[in-house]
């Protein structure tokens, strides 16, 4: 077993243990069991009648079985328990890493990675600890224990059935020796399956739109061919060693060899006929589980394969926090929030921002703008210590944010982003996230301040409807929920990432009032996409390939050759083609 | 799970799992006639009689099992391929002709695990697990003629037993299939919990409560671990009991035997029979018990497919009509999805074959939905939809594609390069003709700036290019069809001043020499359309030019206002507002 594997199972290491004994033990018992009944019948031929102590070997296999079956039971019940027990703490452990880890992690990856990690691994390590380390015990004890109690009548029949087992068994290894080579190709066939089933899906208005049936068969049709030509060739290459395999750990071969060489040791006299009919009723189980083991390992290497992934989860790097926090200073006089020197990247080699250097006074608002790609809304993410800067630092209130307690950085600092995550709950409960304990009418006032009160009471259930079954948000609507709860946080300070598209222009209008009433008195930075609606900023940072190029009023930066004179430009020839209002009134 | 496979594969696709079947059956059949034939060969050699007849018996028969099997298990993996090709090709058949509502958010997942997951599972039910399956019941139903051809007794204390065991089988599979199924279901909740604990991270770490939340996060594990304890309950019984049950009925049929020898009605050989024959029978009983789970999978999720093919699909003419000239007319039009709100009521419109149709009108409206029914990614539930004169539904399927190009409101960039998305309605197209409608989309910059030009691979879903690139992409895959009906919705919502601009030039050029149908939010785009048709509540309320519906009360006039007044709104500071 490999290292993480030892690692994950720790907690419930003596349980497990527990449990394969058990199930070892159940095992040997019940093959005993069968195998009493073989040795009887051994016994009958040989004295040639029925002795009444020879019912005691009908109650022996009885007892055994039944016994066997018990303990099969208790080792069953507690590996369950010990997954059970194992999950939750795995499952509390991935949740505690998710909730200490850099934010730009999850930029920067898939959730499909904790989706795969909290859904399909974690299926598999149940799979392993119930089921898959009690199978494969079964599979290797079986037939261990039948080739001991053939042995003790005859123990040249239990070398033959032994060898016949490990030949079956070389026989599959050989059969799947290319396969690793292969998975690859599998993985590859699997993958086009999957990337044309999304796009015939996603991608319906597109494909009925223009692809031509005509000419070409759909890119799902090609894929299955494909895989289909793949798999009947590499089928074709193993599946006459693997079908001869499989019939050599048959029964009926089983039988057919201890037959034969029964015949052949009673006519060279070195045995007894009565001696061959232990390995008769036995045999098969010494060479029959040789089917099954490719199967028990395979779930064998998925459990170990999922144990690396969720161990990969509760291994990822966290932010660090201060043992020794200190408060910020908002006084109203210094500074509220500088940015000293600050460079990041979430790639070592990409650098998203370099040496950038500012100083937010109270009660200003501060605009950052620059085209799509400039670092704006990386830098907002600094701002909110979704990462930490890789060089220089951010100061709320003259301390390192890597110096204050969390709790006391995001009751200061508040946000509205551009994605509007919202969880499972309530729309009360989304609103009231701002500030734990809120009451009901506190709720509402806020709601209402972010013009979303009336829509909510459209609501089926009104501000007990559950988000994402009674409603989904248009993503205006979102975004006014998300002020309603920043507005009832009421941090001093405001970071707002301003949407680009409206979802429509009744929204906007609404959006854009709820976003006034929320910078009134606070210190606020604000993300722009559109110039005109910060032209009024105190002060206007110019973002530029992750450089802060420029810095200062509109009517200063307006003034001078610059990105921002570009910027500006731009925007107004689209105020030009659009009419104006009075153009037509 | 056999009745679900069989209706998964149609009537022509099942053909070779019941000839696989069968076959198999042949197989379990020898087998079970190998094991009978050690009866007369331990006659024999007990009776100190030539065993040379039994023994050739025997051996032949084991012979004749042995290439069987072969042959049978190597078809087992040709079948299991051609089934999940059959498979994939029935999921592609339906997948083209389900009805475009069907497409909601999270199919892709369902159809991935599909194509993917069941169908490939499915690959296994021929190779491995119908095999056991025949053979648990053939080889059983053979094998007990030996105890009661040796001993009535013996053979009937072992069927007796057959009722009793097929109890166990049915409570069983029962209890552990609810069983399973409470475990899935619970498993899934934690998992999305948790999923969307991380998926929410941003916003609980924001307003600080990641703490907070893990505490409500544990009292879900919580109450999963406590499921699983109950679980337990239900699953450990029903696991072992089979397995048990068919192993004790062997000892009772031994038992009942030995009571048969001691009284002289059976001699020791045929009490050995019964004893090789007997263990048999046990153990096909219980490798079946085996299968249980698998066949349970695959049960539930071919169940799943067939629902996927049992939808109703659109329907397509087999004599198509070709309709004459391109003028579009919409008559008496409704639409519901739900049978109760009208998203679409009472809509009449004509769109000339040449011209710029503007649709606007609140978010909810019915905008998309009325732009969706020109290329039939949807049917009106009332009210007709007509092209030259031609009910759509009557007109066939590539003609249709090509008398209409669709800019969806969602781009969508499919696998390959960028040529091959440009040309995907018009394979083939030369250099010259792509160059000309890149031009006309504005991205001929685009285009140039990549290294590799036109032969770029978009990359999954094209995450490499912008929004507004998208569109602009789309928009060429649209011209470059030169489809007389072109449908574009929202396709400039994503793009910049300087490109917004030309877009909107391009489309009233192309409005010149065709029917085009435009969705705009942004109303100064259509402020220069022929024809502005507003929507409000699935009903067409205003129409007319700019100009016209600007001088008038109403909804139109209103939506201008809100957008002029918004683009000219500002954020003010907390310093400028005191």
């Amino acid at each position: 077993m490999n290292e993480s594997v030892r690692r994950i199972l720790a907690p419930i290491r003596g349980r497990l243990i527990g449990a394969v004994a058990m199930q070892a033990v159940a095992t040997a018992a019940q093959v005993a069991g069968l195998g009493c009944l073989a040795l009887l019948a051994a016994r009958v031929v040989r004295t040639d009648r029925w002795a009444h102590t020879d019912w005691g070997w009908v109650i022996a296999a009885l007892v055994l079985l039944v016994a066997g079956t018990v303990v099969a039971g208790l080792a069953t019940t507690v590996s369950h328990l010990a997954d059970a027990a194992l999950l939750r703490e795995l499952r509390r452990r991935m949740a505690d890493r998710l909730s200490r880890v850099r934010l730009g992690w999850f930029t920067s990856h898939d959730t499909a990675m904790v989706k795969k990690a909290v859904q399909d691994d974690t299926a598999s390590m149940h799979h392993l600890v119930a089921h898959a380390l009690l199978d494969i015990t079964t599979v290797l004890i079986a037939p261990l224990a039948a080739v001991i109690l053939i042995a003790t009548t005859q123990w040249i029949l239990a070398l033959v059935m032994l060898a016949l087992a490990v030949v079956a068994y070389l026989l599959f290894q050989r059969a799947m020796a290319g396969s690793g080579a292969r998975m690859a190709e599998y993985g590859a066939a699997v993958g086009e399956l999957d990337a044309a089933t999304v796009e015939a899906v996603e991608g319906v208005d597109v494909v009925r739109a223009f692809a031509r049936r005509d000419t070409r068969p759909s890119r799902l049709r090609r894929a299955a061919t494909a895989f289909h030509d793949f798999f009947l060739d590499w089928v074709g290459e193993t599946r006459f060693v693997t079908a001869v395999a499989f019939v050599l750990a048959s029964p009926v071969t089983a039988v057919l060899l201890m037959v034969c060489c029964g015949l052949v040791l009673i006519g060279l006299d070195l045995c007894t006929p009565a001696d061959v009919i232990p390995a008769l009723v036995l045999g098969p189980f010494v060479s029959a589980p040789v089917n099954t083991i490719g199967t028990r390992v395979q779930s064998l290497q998925q459990g170990m394969a999922a144990a690396q992934a969720i161990e990969g989860i509760c291994r990822l790097e966290v932010l660090p926090t201060s043992d020794s926090p200190r408060t910020p200073q908002l006084d109203g006089v210094g500074p509220v929030l500088e940015a000293r020197g600050v460079s990041f990247g979430y790639q070592p080699d990409e650098p998203v921002l370099h040496d950038v250097s500012f100083r937010l006074m109270p009660g200003t608002l501060t605009a950052v703008v620059g085209e799509s790609g400039a670092g704006k809304s990386t830098l907002a993410s600094l701002l909110a210590r979704f990462d930490d800067p890789d060089r220089g630092a951010v100061l709320l209130g003259g301390v390192d944010l890597r110096d204050i307690d969390p709790q006391t950085l995001y009751a200061s600092i508040g946000f509205v982003f551009q994605d509007v995550v919202l969880v499972r709950e309530t729309v009360r409960e989304v609103i009231r996230m701002g500030r734990v304990g809120a009451c009901d009418a506190d709720v509402e006032k806020a709601a209402r301040a972010a013009n979303i009160h009336d829509r909510i009471m459209q609501l089926p259930h009104g501000y007990d409807s559950e988000v994402g079954r009674d409603v989904e948000f248009s993503g205006g609507e979102a975004q006014r929920v998300a002020i309603a709860r920043a507005l009832l946080a009421d941090a001093p300070v405001i970071v707002l990432d301003e949407a680009t598209a409206y979802a429509d222009p009744e929204s906007e209008d609404r959006v854009q009032r709820a976003l006034s009433r929320l910078v009134e008195n606070r210190t606020v930075v604000v993300i722009a996409h559109r110039l005109a609606s910060v032209r009024n900023a105190d002060q206007i940072l110019v973002l530029d390939r992750g450089r802060l190029v420029q810095q200062g009023t509109h009517d200063q930066l307006v003034a001078r050759e610059g990105p921002y004179r570009r910027l500006w430009s731009e925007s107004m020839v689209s105020a030009v083609t659009t009419a104006t209002p009075e153009d037509v009134r | 799970m056999i009745k679900e496979l069989l209706t998964a594969l149609g009537r022509r696709g099942a053909r070779p799992v019941k000839v696989l079947t069968a076959w198999l059956a042949v197989s379990a059949a020898l087998q079970a006639a190998t094991f009978l034939a050690l009866i007369p060969l331990l006659q024999d050699m007990a009776g100190g009689r030539s065993i040379v007849a039994s023994l050739v018996l025997f051996v032949a028969l084991a012979v004749a099992w042995l290439v069987c099997t072969v042959a049978v298990q190597m078809r087992g993996f040709t079948v299991g391929a051609d089934l999940a090709l059959v498979l994939h090709e029935r999921i592609d058949h339906a997948l083209e002709r389900l009805p475009r509502a069907w497409f909601r958010r999270g199919r892709a997942g369902e159809v991935s695990q599909l194509v993917g997951g069941t169908a490939l599972s499915a690959m296994n039910i021929p190779a491995h697990l119908l095999r056991p399956l025949v053979n648990a019941v053939v080889t059983p139903v053979l094998l007990v003629i030996g105890p009661l051809v040796l001993d009535p007794w013996v053979g009937l204390a072992m069927l007796v037993a057959s009722p009793l065991l097929a109890l166990v089988v049915w409570t069983t599979d029962r209890s552990v299939n609810r069983a399973d199924a409470d475990r899935r279901r619970t498993m899934t909740q934690t998992a999305e919990r948790l999923l969307e604990f991380a998926r929410a991270q941003p916003v609980l770490r924001a307003f600080g409560h990641a703490d907070q939340s893990a505490t409500r996060l544990g009292a879900v594990l919580s109450q999963q671990e406590k499921a699983e304890r109950r679980l337990i309950a239900g699953t450990v019984p029903g696991v072992l009991s089979y397995d048990v049950v068919s192993r004790l009925l062997y000892v009772i049929g031994v038992a009942v035997a030995a009571v048969q020898l001691s009284q002289g009605h059976l001699d020791a050989p045929e009490f050995v029979a019964v004893v090789v024959i007997g263990m048999r029978i046990a153990e096909a009983v219980s490798t079946a018990a085996g299968l249980a789970a698998g066949m349970r999978m695959n049960r539930r999720d071919l169940a799943g497919l067939n629902e996927l093919l049992a939808v109703e699909p659109q329907q397509w003419p087999d004599q198509p009509a070709v309709p004459a000239g391109n003028a579009v007319s919409l008559c008496g039009v409704g639409y519901s999805y739900d049978g109760d709100h009208q998203v679409l009521d009472g809509i009449d419109l004509d769109l000339p074959e040449r011209g710029l149709t503007a649709l606007v009108g609140p978010s909810g409206a019915g905008k998309s939905t009325l732009a969706h029914l020109l290329p039939r990614f949807l049917d009106p539930t009332s009210g007709t939809v007509g092209i030259g004169g031609v009910d759509v539904r009557r007109i066939g399927r590539d003609d249709l594609a090509g008398r209409v190009a669709v800019v969806p409101q969602q781009v969508y960039l499919t696998g390959g390069t960028l040529r091959d998305n440009i040309t995907l309605g018009r394979p083939g197209a030369s250099d010259e003709e792509i160059g000309r409608a890149c031009g006309l989309a504005r991205i001929t910059d685009l285009v140039d700036g990549l290294e590799e030009g036109l032969d770029t691979p978009v990359g999954t879903r094209g995450d490499r290019f912008s929004g507004g690139e998208k569109q602009r992409i789309a928009l060429a895959r649209a011209l470059i069809t030169g489809a007389p009906i072109v449908v574009l919705d929202e396709v400039t919502s994503s793009l910049d001043a300087g490109n917004d601009r030309a877009v909107t030039e391009t489309l009233q050029a192309l409005a010149r020499e065709s029917s085009v149908l435009v969705i705009a939010h942004r109303l100064a785009d259509v402020v220069r359309a022929d024809q502005i048709v507003v929507l409000a509540g699935g009903r067409i309320v205003q129409r007319g030019r700019h100009e016209d519906l600007i001088g008038a009360d109403g909804v139109y006039r209103d939506m201008w206002r809100a957008q002029t007044s918004s683009s000219g709104w500002q954020l003010r500071s907390a310093g400028a507002s005191a």
